[in-house]
Order: C-alpha cells, then structure tokens, then sequence
C-alpha cells in the first residue's frame, strides 16, 4: 500500500462516536489539506490518533510508588560489586600472604602430624584382624597400629621441614617393621620396604575395615591429614619423576593453604580373585572443596575419573589413557582448569598415579592442586604390580 | 460531575457543558496542546477550540471517555497548529496564509482511496499497538500520542529515563517491521 496523501482520517474530529467526526469542515478540512504534504513521521503521527481508548486509558495509569527506585537502586548496586570485589581482592592476598609465609610449597595431604589411628574390623564379627585377605589366597600384611603422631616437644621449635625428616624416618621405620613382622606378607613387599614411601601414601596401607560381600569386598581407609606442616615426604627429584622433569615447575602449591584441614576417605573395591578393581578417593578441604576421583584398573588399562567442587563448579575428567589423561573445561567462562593423570614410575621405586589440577581462577591466580596423588601411589603400586599393569620399578 | 453527566449537557445543548469539560479536562487538554505546542497562547487557543469541536460533535456523538475524546480533539488541533507554525518557520508566512484561505473555500477533497488508506494505516498501527507489551506500548503511547517527554514519562512509571529511551527505540524499531510486514510504504 503505497500512500502519498495524508492518513488522518481523524485530523480534526474526535476519534469516537457515530460519526467519526468526519463531517467536520471549515478550518478542519483546511488542515486536512495540509496535511497532505505531510512527512512519514507526521502520518504516523496522525494515525495514532485511533488508538485504541482502552490502551490510552491504561497509559494513563501511574506506576505505584516503590519504595526503592531504580535511580537509587543503580548506585546501590555498584556500590555493593565494589565491595565484594574489594573482599574478594582482600582474601586474595591475605591467602597470598599465607602461602608466603608458609616457606617451602605445601603439600597438605601430607601431613605428618596427626594420622589418625585406624582400627581394623572384619565382616560382622568386628573381629579385629591385622591382614586383608585377599582374593588369591594371598594374605597382606597392614598396619594394625597408628602411625605415631610426632610429639609436641619434637615439633616444638623445629621446622616444618626437619619435622618433616624426623617423621618421614619413623614412618619408614614403622612400615619396615611392619613389613619384617609381617607372616603373609607378599612378595612384593620388598621392593616396598626399601622405597622411600610418602607421608601420605602411608593411610592408604592401613586397611581399618574390610567388609565382605558376595563378590566384592570393600576396604575403606581412612585418614585426616591437617596442612599444618610444611614438610614433603617427596624430595624433589621424586616429584620430577612424578610429573616429569619438565613439568616440575609448573607443580605449584601456592594455591593450596597450608593451614587447611583435609580428610581423605579412600575405598577399595576387590574383584573375585581378589585384584583392585576400583579405587575411590574423596578428599575434602576448605580450599580445595569436595574432591572424588574413582581409579578403575583392569590390566593394560587404566580408567580415571574424578570431580571436585572447585570454586563451586564442578569438573569431571574421564580418561582411559594409561600414559597421560589431559581434559580440559572452561568454566563460568573465566576459569579455566586442566586436568592431568599420569600413570608414571618415579626415579626409583615410586610408582602411582599422578592427578594434577590446576586452575586458572578469574583473578589470574595460577592455582596448583596435587590433590591425592601421593595418597594412593603407594597403595596403588602394588597392585598394578600384581595386577600386571606396571612392571615392578 | 460525571462524564456520562457532561455528555448529556452537550446533548442537551446546554451550555454549561463546555464550563464542565474546561473545569474538569482543562488542565488535562491543555498539557496535551502545550506538549506538542510548547507554546501557552497557542495552547489555549487549541484548548478553546477544541470545546468547540467538542460542541459540534455532540451530538451526534456519544463519547464512551470523554477525556479521550476531548484529548484527541486537542491532539488533533494541536498537531495542526504546529504544522502551520513549522511552515511559516520555512518562509511561507504571508503565501501560506493566502493560500490557507482560499483552501477554506475548497470542498473536502478526500478521496475514497485516501480515506481507505487512511483508515488502514490506523488500524494497522492500533493493532501494532496492541502487540507491544503492556509497558511498552505505554510509553510509546506517552511520547508518540501525548507528546510527553523522557522524564516525565520515567517519572509517571518510576523508571529511569535511558529504559525508557530503549524501549522507545525497540517499539520504533518493531513498528518499522511491522509495518514492512503488512505492506505498508508510506
């Protein structure tokens, strides 16, 4: 429809009643005639004239009066971001601050003060056993005692470091004695006893609880290891090994708050013959947040997969490479977290799974967290060993 | 007194009727001519006219809101006094004049097909209208049919003045569209 002339039908008459108001003429038709040379806008214009009165009527109804406007509400707001943002940049350094004082990198999964004491249960009966029988007919010998807690006056004075020493040599003479006072122990329990075994690897050899179940039977290791110290039961050589000599120094622990507490639950899941089936660690810590990683081993193969709270998102990482499993998510748009598994032998008789995360928090924050590496490598060891999976180191 | 009440004075013929409407939509038609006029001496003349036009229409009409009614009378007269004044502005002063008069002599030459357009176009716009949502198509009647400007539009719904001019730009921008849609080229 193509218009040259005016539209205003209504120009000069009321926009209601029985005769339109078209009848008008005089001054009125004058106007219509002017309008004929009227621009777009000014058409448009006049054809609004017939709007609708129930529409005209509800234009003309107020907003209610709100107790807060958006004029106010504006500024409100911002001033409220800005003083998130200035919490959030503030607990930022104040943690940088901590992970400065806190000397040598943490590790705070391996904590050598306060292991908790384990008590082993078998079945129903509550019976306290000292071995795991295992499904071959092969018994393994585990800690039925608590690994002694350091006492306060070695710690006292001494540095996270040198307690660390103190405490990394009495836990390797606890596991020798173990392993030397041990009648089924097996036969790959050598290689063991001379390695140099983690901190925090240790829990994971103390079987508390064995529950039998028809096919499956389940063993659930349990410890609380405080981030207080500032020790690592891995030198450094150990940890290249681990992560590889180049990629030592991307393993960065500043992320981590040596002052956290974390609790490292681990449950073993046994096939019929006896074999580790699944591994499921869940660790949980303030910073770190709830963590799950579930190891399922079947001979050649290696399948991980795990996910953590971190920075209240949640990450999942699945792979099946023995060599490396790398994933990577985009989170929330700004965070970026990498995670990698790692089926590796240490320089000498380390053997485990490294899971390595890190995350690239909206700040810009480089985070690091070895979340349970050490916990199950040494645990794990043995049983790919028997398993098949990796040859003795 | 009730609008119902005023219309029957006008039917009536009575001229009390135009004191009623003056005392109680005055103010109202006068911020519509002054809106659009930005001008007291012409808005009173617009306001003064339009009881007249008022007069003349009823009967036979009878208005179901007489502040509509008598709103758009004043639009209307208002619209076209503006346009005379943006014409002199253009320089034709004295030959405008002349010709308006003569104009006054001429029979309305609408024709079939202008008022078939005419009446399109308004009903295609109504039904526009009636498409925006609620908010929406409140403000756009506030600035495009009372000529009301960004604040006191944003002040009568409590919001701030740059939403308002975004949902200006949003309505403008669908009756563009919808216009495009139905054929319309003006």
């Amino acid at each position: 429809m193509k218009r040259e002339k005016s539209t205003h039908s209504q120009m000069n008459m009321p926009p209601q009643g029985e005769n339109g108001g078209r009848t008008f003429h005089g001054r009125g038709a004058f106007h219509e005639r002017r309008a004929v040379h009227g621009s777009k806008s000014e058409k448009i214009f006049q054809a609004l004239a017939a709007a609708d009165e129930e529409l005209l009527a509800r234009s003309e109804q107020k907003a209610g009066k709100r107790w807060i406007t958006w004029r106010t509400l504006t500024p409100m707001a911002a001033c409220l971001c800005m003083a998130v943002a200035g919490i959030l940049l503030w607990q930022t350094g104040l943690l940088k601050d901590q992970g400065a004082t806190g000397g040598a990198p943490e590790m705070a999964n391996q904590d050598t003060g306060q292991i908790v004491d384990m008590q082993m249960e078998e079945g129903n009966s509550m019976e306290e056993k000292h071995s795991v029988e295992k499904g071959d007919g092969g018994t393994r010998e585990a800690a039925d005692e608590a690994v002694p807690a350091a006492p306060e006056e070695d710690r006292a004075g001494a540095s996270a470091l040198e307690e660390a020493a103190v405490l990394d040599d009495r836990l390797d003479d606890t596991i020798a004695e173990q392993q030397t006072q041990s009648v089924n122990v097996q036969d790959n329990a050598k290689s063991m006893a001379g390695s140099m075994v983690p901190l925090a690897e240790l829990p994971a050899l103390v079987f508390v609880e064995k529950q039998e179940k028809e096919d499956v039977k389940t063993a659930d290791v349990e410890t609380a290891v405080s981030g207080s110290s500032s020790s690592y039961a891995l030198s450094e050589d150990e940890i290249a090994g681990i992560w590889g000599a180049d990629s030592i120094s991307e393993v960065s622990w500043e992320g981590m708050n040596p002052f956290e507490q974390y609790d490292i639950t681990a449950t073993v899941i046994y096939d019929k013959e006896g074999k580790v089936r699944d591994v499921e660690i869940q660790g949980s810590g303030k910073e770190t947040g709830e963590v799950t990683f579930r190891i399922h081993m079947t001979p050649g193969q290696v399948s991980i997969s795990g996910e953590t709270t971190l920075s209240r998102s949640t990450c999942q990482i699945h792979g099946t490479d023995v060599a490396a499993v790398k994933q990577e998510y985009t989170l929330r748009k700004e965070t970026i977290y990498v995670y990698e598994a790692e089926f590796v032998k240490a320089g000498r008789e380390s053997i485990g799974v490294g899971i390595r995360v890190e995350g690239t928090a909206a700040k810009g924050r480089e985070r690091a967290y070895d979340l349970i590496t050490r916990f199950v490598s040494g645990f794990l060891r043995e049983e790919m060993e028997a398993g098949g999976i990796l040859s003795p180191g | 007194m009730k609008d119902h009440e005023i219309i029957d004075l006008y039917w009536a013929r009575e001229e009390q009727a135009i004191q009623e409407s003056e005392r109680q939509y005055g103010r109202y038609c006068y911020s519509i001519a002054y809106n659009i006029l930005s001008d007291r001496e012409d808005s009173d003349e617009c306001v003064n006219d339009t009881w007249l036009r008022a007069w003349n229409a009823m009967p036979p009409s009878r208005p179901g809101r007489l502040s509509l009614f008598l709103g758009t009378i004043t639009r209307n007269l208002s619209f076209d006094k503006w346009k005379r004044k943006k014409a002199k502005k253009r320089g034709m002063g004295e030959m405008e004049l002349a010709l308006d008069e003569l104009i006054e002599c001429v029979p309305s030459v609408r024709s079939t097909e202008e008022e078939v357009e005419a009446a399109e176009l308004e009903r295609l716009i109504n039904l526009f209208l009636h498409t925006l949502p609620e908010r929406e198509c409140n403000i756009f009647l506030r600035r495009y049919w009372y000529v009301e400007s960004y604040a006191d539009i944003a002040k009568r719904y409590a919001m701030n003045m740059n939403t308002v001019k975004t949902s200006l730009f949003r309505s403008r921008r669908k009756l563009k569209d919808y216009l495009e849609e139905e054929g319309i080229v003006i």
